[in-house]
């Protein structure tokens, strides 16, 4: 019981599986809108497994992941930056934060075809599709992260006339918090936009897990439509894990113990 | 060395002393003074005037202390001083050798607040010492030197987030007074010092600002503090207080503080009358020295 409290995810995950195998095996819900755990799980297995590999899905998954990364990297540097500078000069946050706020509402996908155009269908489309869907947000909660730094701990460097290179590298680390929670809400934001981008528009490559899960839907192929799911959200898991690991090693969340 | 008490008069706001007072004359051959200065904050009303015409002088090697009740300036005129804040009137720093630059150490209100929780304290005191990347070793050596003198026995490699409000508030005074400063300004340095490091920290305090011809403005609110700390105090009234004006000598002083304590400062209008006593008390207390 103790070792459940610990870890409630132990039970909440088999639960879930059990849930989805019991609704497939009964035929609660037909084969054609959903494929058991087992046929799912297979085809993962046959993508990521190094000897029986289909290399199509396992392509589709590399390539699809490369681009989200690309735009998240991309948007998370340009977005630092602005956000950084932004949060220094309440003038010009307050010039522009209007113009931030009103482009977050708009979907990033009514900016791909403009952008498929400009960059001649190539790959280049996708990844400025993710990274201007995902700048605004970026932007923001850096800017605000630099506007609520603690303002006794930077006057107290001024009065102490600290090397301004210093001051600001101690009010980067004090950012830190802010950027990981930004690199972590737009990833997940940058997979949805890959995925719907390659729904909208195959790429040249032919590898895009977006095309692949609206090719199997289409075709009823529901396990590997199922797959897309799962790989998709492993992927959201795995690197939000990752950035919070970091997060908290950074941070020195985890107190050593006192004597 | 001779103990004295910055008298100040009646204006309401408080903190006001008259140039008629003689203070602006007294001899200071190299320290901080501050004539007549005044500040004032923008408000619905047009401005709110913090503090009025304040008068005083810091000799290096002494430290002034500032008592008096919350809301009165007190930090406002330490923020002043320390180049936070713009203040009218005339401030003359003291004379530096060698060409540096003017050194401040400010120990500050909210010191639990001032660390960087990311990192451990001693590389938060490195931080506020000069040439924190390339001097590392110099500064760490500084630093051990600083807390040694001032008796402490802190472990620096601790996080904040490790540490009580007394660890840090003596880290604060470390990072401070590591800096060599100048002027120090601080802001109510001992508050979260228990009796038994508060008595050693006070003696160290006093030991190092001497020795090094520091520049220090403390606001206090302790007594004890005042009294074993400050060569000089600057009493701001704020409020009238009503109290016996036959107190002499160290122990009704602290009769007198307690008194303060229970009662607070009275209601009504300040006037150099009704801060006398209180100032009185303080002076010979101070000339006698502390025997308790």
């Amino acid at each position: 019981m103790q070792r459940l409290r610990r870890n409630p995810v132990a039970v909440t995950i088999p639960a879930l599986i059990l849930a989805w195998w019991a609704l497939s095996h009964f035929g609660l819900i037909g084969p054609s809108l959903l494929a058991s755990p087992h046929e799912v799980l297979a085809v993962i297995v046959r993508a990521f497994h190094p000897v029986a590999s289909n290399e199509a899905v396992f392509h589709h998954a590399k390539d699809s992941l490369l681009r989200a990364l690309t735009g998240w990297s991309v948007s998370l540097s340009l977005g630092v930056a602005i956000g950084l500078m932004l949060g220094l000069n309440s003038i010009a946050c307050r010039a522009v934060e209007p113009i931030l706020e009103f482009c977050r509402s708009i979907p990033p996908v009514m900016a791909f075809p403009p952008l498929l155009v400009a960059f001649s269908f190539g790959e280049a489309a996708y990844i400025w599709a993710i990274a201007v869907g995902c700048l605004p947000i970026t932007v923001l909660t850096v800017a605000r992260g630099v506007q609520s730094l603690n303002h006794g701990r930077q006057e107290l460097l001024a009065v102490h006339k600290v090397a301004r290179s210093v001051q600001l590298l101690a009010s980067v680390v004090e950012i830190l918090p802010s950027v990981f929670l930004a690199a972590r809400v737009i990833f997940s934001f940058s997979i949805i936009v890959a995925i719907v981008t390659e729904m909208v528009f195959s790429p040249r490559s032919g590898f895009a897990l977006g095309s692949l899960a609206k090719d199997s839907e289409i075709s009823f192929d529901t396990p590997t439509f199922y797959a897309c799911a799962v790989i998709l959200g492993a992927y959201g898991y795995v690197v939000n894990s990752l950035l919070r690991r970091i997060e908290s090693w950074l941070g020195g969340v985890r107190t050593r113990q006192t004597s | 060395m001779a103990k004295q008490v910055l008298d100040e008069t009646s204006l309401p706001p408080p903190l006001a002393v008259p140039a008629e007072s003689g203070l602006s004359d007294l001899p200071l051959p190299n320290g901080l003074r501050a004539t007549r200065v005044s500040a004032s904050y923008p408000s619905r009303d047009g401005h709110l005037e913090v503090f009025r015409d304040v008068t005083l002088a810091i000799p290096r090697g002494t430290t002034l202390g500032i008592f008096g009740p919350n809301g009165t300036g007190k930090t406002t005129l330490l923020r002043g001083l320390a180049g936070l804040l713009p203040i009218q009137g005339t401030l003359v720093y003291p004379e530096i050798e060698n060409g540096r630059g003017l050194t401040i150490g400010c120990v500050p209100q909210g010191f639990a607040t001032s660390f960087y929780p990311w990192a451990s304290l001693e590389t938060n005191l490195l931080l506020h010492l000069p040439n924190p990347i390339k001097r590392v070793r110099q500064n760490r050596e500084t630093i051990r030197e600083t807390h040694d003198l001032l008796g402490l026995n802190l472990d620096l490699s601790r996080r904040p987030l490790e540490c009580s409000g007394g660890m840090l508030q003596q880290a604060a005074l470390v990072r401070a007074l590591a800096r060599h400063p100048d002027i120090l300004v601080a802001d109510e340095p001992f508050s979260a010092l228990d009796f038994d490091v508060a008595g050693r920290v006070r003696e160290g305090f006093s030991k190092f600002v001497r020795e090094r011809g520091i520049c220090a403005l403390l606001v206090l609110h302790d007594i004890e503090d005042l009294l074993e700390v400050c060569d000089s105090v600057l009493a701001i009234p704020g409020r009238p207080y009503t109290t016996n004006p036959q107190l002499t000598g160290y122990a009704r002083a602290k009769v007198f503080a307690n008194h303060i304590k229970r009662r607070g400062f009275g209601h009504g209008q300040a006037s150099a009358a009704t801060l006398s006593p209180f100032v009185t008390a303080i002076e010979k207390a101070l000339q006698g020295g502390p025997s308790v």
